[in-house]
């Protein structure tokens, strides 16, 4: 089973296009404490039912809270970029800790370094895509996702989701 | 936490000041702060969509969670996330 990690980005958006459990049962998920922090108590405060589904995966194990200890190869990374905050940076370091297989993020900004450094990342859209791939979804669940997903990414970006989830009906 | 600051402030913003603060009924700096605001996240915003803050660092710029963010960005229509471009090259890679 390949290990994952995510960042808040590709946490939220896997939850809210609604496959995030899927995820959590096809992926070792491991769950930064910054992100943690910044998405899971966080959410408590402004949209309660989220952090109590995101509580509830933990709980059950099926998204692995874990504190990344300082990586020198992801701080001398980190120490490159500004345009970073405490979630993706946690992401990274996590990553090289835990010798992880995929950085799961559709952060822009992030996406940016870890292309350049070729350290392998997967998108929630490629997720998704992967999931009806493996017939782990559904037609209609994979094209409903994709619709949730929608105004949270790029429009070529859903464009191309759609093309590619049609090709495989 | 909030610091006084000096700043020169144009008439016209100023009178858009008093008109939010009498539409709003808030005093003149509430009205100016509200404003302020209001630049400062369409500002992260642009940065977030073109990949010059990440999601996070956009948040803690705002005092915002990443979900509101996010949410911002929807209300807006700011479009955020990775570029097709990106997207192939994790395919690829």
């Amino acid at each position: 089973m390949y290990k994952v990690v995510f960042d808040s980005d590709g946490l939220l958006k896997a939850y809210k296009a609604g496959f995030l459990q899927e995820v959590t049962k096809t992926y070792t998920c491991l769950l930064p404490h910054e992100v943690y922090q910044e998405t899971v108590l966080a959410a408590s405060r402004v949209h309660p039912e989220e952090a109590t589904a995101f509580e509830d995966l933990i709980r059950a194990g099926r998204l692995l809270r874990r504190a990344a200890t300082r990586a020198s190869r992801a701080d001398r990374l980190l120490a490159m970029s500004a345009a970073l905050g405490s979630g993706e940076r946690g992401a990274l370091r996590l990553f090289y800790k835990e010798h992880a297989d995929f950085v799961v993020t559709d952060d822009r900004a992030f996406l940016t370094l870890l292309a350049r450094h070729r350290i392998p990342f997967l998108t929630p859209s490629e997720m998704l895509f992967g999931l009806r791939k493996a017939n782990l979804l559904s037609r209609e669940e994979a094209e409903g996702a994709a619709e949730r997903l929608r105004p949270l990414i790029r429009r070529e970006v859903y464009r191309d989701l759609k093309e590619r989830l049609e090709g495989l009906s | 936490m909030k610091k006084p600051v000096a700043l020169r402030i144009p008439d016209h913003l100023l009178s858009l000041a008093d008109l939010r603060a009498r539409k709003e009924r808030v005093d003149k700096s509430a009205a100016l702060r509200q404003i302020l605001y209001e630049g400062a996240e369409s500002y992260v915003l642009r940065l977030l969509s073109r990949g010059e803050v990440s999601l996070s660092r956009a948040a803690a710029l705002l005092d915002l969670t990443p979900d509101e963010v996010q949410d911002l960005a929807v209300a807006r229509g700011v479009e955020i996330g990775g570029t097709l471009a990106q997207h192939r090259a994790g395919r690829s890679g």
